[in-house]
């Protein structure tokens, strides 16, 4: 063989690595993206959480620190801190600044690249026990950015996202806990985790408690490997006080957001084993195969791995619990090696025992049944796409933009009628960097069925749920305040702004276009609301364009209808 | 600094350059509709960031770890690690904006000091 030939043979898993990632850049970042990576407006925004996220991270992009939150989260009062996860949304402006990029598709990037990570150190994991079922392990995550396990990135589940490929960090460390400075990585990751993602502790005590488990029937823990794990848990709770004193609060007042009863969570996004197609049958299959190994193979430390998509599967399909629906969209990494055992089991049966190169062979069948894989998922969801998730579109983010710049820092607004979606989305009113209000959509309809143009609505603040300070002289002591005692009753007449959405405009849900019913008499009920605010002289149109209106209001609180 | 030391150092920086080269052609097809000189600022930049500092924090794993799992492993703890580094840097006062010119060149520190520090053993 010439030299190129040997070059190309020795450094062919890197190759087959440069490839796989091109192929999953191109099944998500393309389609995701648009084919682009700066923006005019966020991509890949589908629900109301990524712009919460994005809200958060564009706070820490402008004030340098997640210290406090923007005040306009917080019915417009200062000094409070949120309990929110902040390692996404920190990473995040990070990212922005590194790579010079706008914030939103920072965010975007983010996501799609932590499962491409999430899947390498899985593939790492894998390649522990035997390179070539690392290389038959790997097609199955091109599932990750097919739908409906997308999803998780789309419906901004993206600070969950971030924090699952620390946990496959977490376990990778797990089996290597003999390298020098292991326990300071493990620590440094876990901290990662908790402060990516708090409730991950929880699927980590499950793959870690698995692995001690198992360590332990295979006799390879000793004193040393406990002494190390205590030094990594001293040093996560070290690094994560600080935040940990804040959640704690949440923690302690939350009840039922972070209870261990079984919950249908995530509606729409649920996810089964269906939603693999035909493959689901594979995998399956695989599973028992892991068992199989497991047993067969227990005299072998590093068939632990085979444990890891057995508890990955059962969290989601057993236990059910409130949060563990978001393990669903690292199913395709998890269960990637179930899919590869079967084939790595066949092989070793030795129907193929007369290929030469058995490397090259693996990693071009690898690539194969990626490719195979990719051509299957996008078939099996055709009808719908991800190049068309998208809350908001690019008219109605440019009002919001134009907001921010042009009115003053502390004036309020109400978006009287914004688009169709049901009022829990709403959080993308943030990005108008002003405190805001709005009316929910029932409220106007049933103001359109009585005919009747009024003052009083049901008006609702777009706030968190979070009204936690520090004490300035104790900062991990936090108090949490109530919520209400910011609030008042307000009519349309005591708000500096009030925007309103002039047309019906189709709206994008679950990949598809509708036009949402009402959309039309809403859109008529609102002209004619503005028609006859204007009538009065205090108030005047700031900014018109085919989407919507924009009044002020100079005389907020006085008489107005 | 040992020789051998340089030449693994060599190494190392010919695989990255021929990556950097390959992820630049790689990001220039997936973002098609992209300007070729921001996919390749994009690529030099996210190198710099997290993929160099990550082989050189992993440098001490060499003898343990191949190349492309060091890159993976050092990435992730790279991010891992500026994540905390920049949430902390923030709340004692340094402005985000900054800490892509800090973070990441002390990282790279750090993974060379381990690096000799090692070898020297």
């Amino acid at each position: 063989m010439s030299s190129f030939g040997e070059k190309i043979v020795k450094h062919s898993e890197s190759i087959f690595l440069i490839l796989f990632v091109g192929i999953l850049l191109w099944m998500s970042i393309g389609p995701i993206m648009q084919y682009k990576l700066v923006h005019d407006m966020p991509m890949g925004f589908g629900a109301s959480d990524s712009y919460a996220w994005y809200a958060y991270a564009q706070n820490i992009y402008e004030t340098g620190n997640f210290k406090y939150t923007a005040p306009f989260m917080n019915l417009g009062v200062e000094g409070f801190s949120s309990p929110e996860p902040p390692m996404f949304m920190q990473f995040t402006a990070f990212l922005s600044y590194a790579l010079g990029i706008p914030l939103y598709d920072a965010q975007t990037l983010l996501g799609v690249l932590s499962v491409i990570f999430g899947a390498l150190i899985f593939f790492l994991l894998i390649k522990e026990y035997s390179p070539f079922l690392a290389y038959l392990s790997l097609p199955l995550c091109v599932f990750a950015f097919a739908l409906p396990f997308v999803n998780g990135i789309l419906v901004g589940v993206l600070p969950s996202i971030f924090s699952f490929f620390f946990l496959i960090a977490c376990i990778f460390t797990l089996l290597h806990m003999d390298w020098k400075y292991s326990s300071i990585i493990l620590g440094i990751f876990i901290s990662a985790m908790i402060m990516a993602h708090h409730a991950r502790v929880f699927e980590f005590a499950f793959f870690g408690g698995a692995f001690i488990i198992l360590a332990f029937l295979f006799k390879t823990i000793n004193l040393n490997f406990i002494k190390k794990l205590l030094i990594s848990g001293l040093t996560a709770f070290i690094i994560s006080l600080y935040q940990l004193s804040i959640f704690y609060r949440r923690l302690s007042e939350s009840s039922g957001n972070f209870s261990f009863t079984p919950s249908d969570a995530a509606g729409y996004i649920w996810i089964t084993i269906n939603d693999f197609g035909l493959v689901k049958y594979v995998i399956l299959a695989g599973l028992i195969l892991c068992v199989y190994f497991l047993i067969k193979e227990r005299k072998n430390p590093k068939a632990i791995i085979f444990i890891f998509p057995i508890v990955a599967f059962s969290l989601l399909q057993f236990l059910r619990m409130n949060k563990v629906y978001q393990i669903s969209f690292y199913w395709p990494v998890f269960l990637s090696l179930p899919l590869g055992i079967i084939l790595f089991f066949f092989l070793q049966l030795r129907l193929f025992s007369k290929v030469s190169n058995a490397k090259l062979f693996y990693l071009a069948l690898s690539l194969t049944i990626s490719l195979f894989l990719v051509c299957y998922s996008y078939y099996s969801y055709k009808g719908t796409s991800v190049e068309q998730m998208s809350l908001i579109d690019l008219n109605q983010w440019n009002n919001l933009v134009w907001i921010s710049k042009n009115t003053e820092p502390d004036s309020n607004i109400l978006f009287f009628y914004f688009n169709d979606f049901p009022n829990d989305n709403i959080y993308h009113f943030f990005q108008s960097k002003r405190l805001s209000f709005y009316v929910p959509l029932s409220e106007i309809d049933s103001a359109i069925e009585q005919n009747i143009t009024k003052k009083d609505y049901e008006i609702l603040d777009n706030s968190i749920a979070f009204f936690y300070k520090r004490d300035p002289t104790s900062p991990l002591k936090t108090i949490s305040l109530d919520k209400n005692i910011y609030l008042k009753n307000m009519s349309i007449c005591d708000f500096n702004y009030i925007y309103g959405k002039r047309t019906k405009t189709p709206l994008i849900q679950d990949g598809k276009i509708r036009v949402m019913p009402m959309s039309e008499e809403r859109a008529r009920y609102t002209i004619n609301l503005i028609n006859t605010l204007l009538k009065n002289n205090n108030f005047e149109i700031v900014r018109k364009d085919n989407e919507a209106y924009l009044i002020k209001n100079n005389n907020p609180g006085g008489e107005c209808l | 600094m040992p020789l051998k030391n340089i030449s693994e150092f060599k190494q190392d920086l010919v695989l990255t350059g021929l990556l950097i080269l390959s992820f630049s052609i790689i990001l220039q097809i997936v973002l098609y509709k992209e300007s070729f000189l921001i996919s390749l600022m994009t690529v030099l930049r996210f190198f710099y960031s997290i993929v160099i500092p990550g082989l050189c924090i992993s440098l001490y794993l060499k003898n343990k770890l191949n190349y492309s799992a060091r890159l993976v492993l050092g990435s992730v703890f790279i991010i891992a690690s500026t994540s905390i580094t920049s949430y902390y840097l923030g709340i004692l006062g340094l402005h985000v904006k900054y800490h892509p010119w800090i973070i990441p060149p002390l990282m790279m520190l750090l993974g060379v000091l381990l690096f000799l520090k090692k070898d020297k053993k």
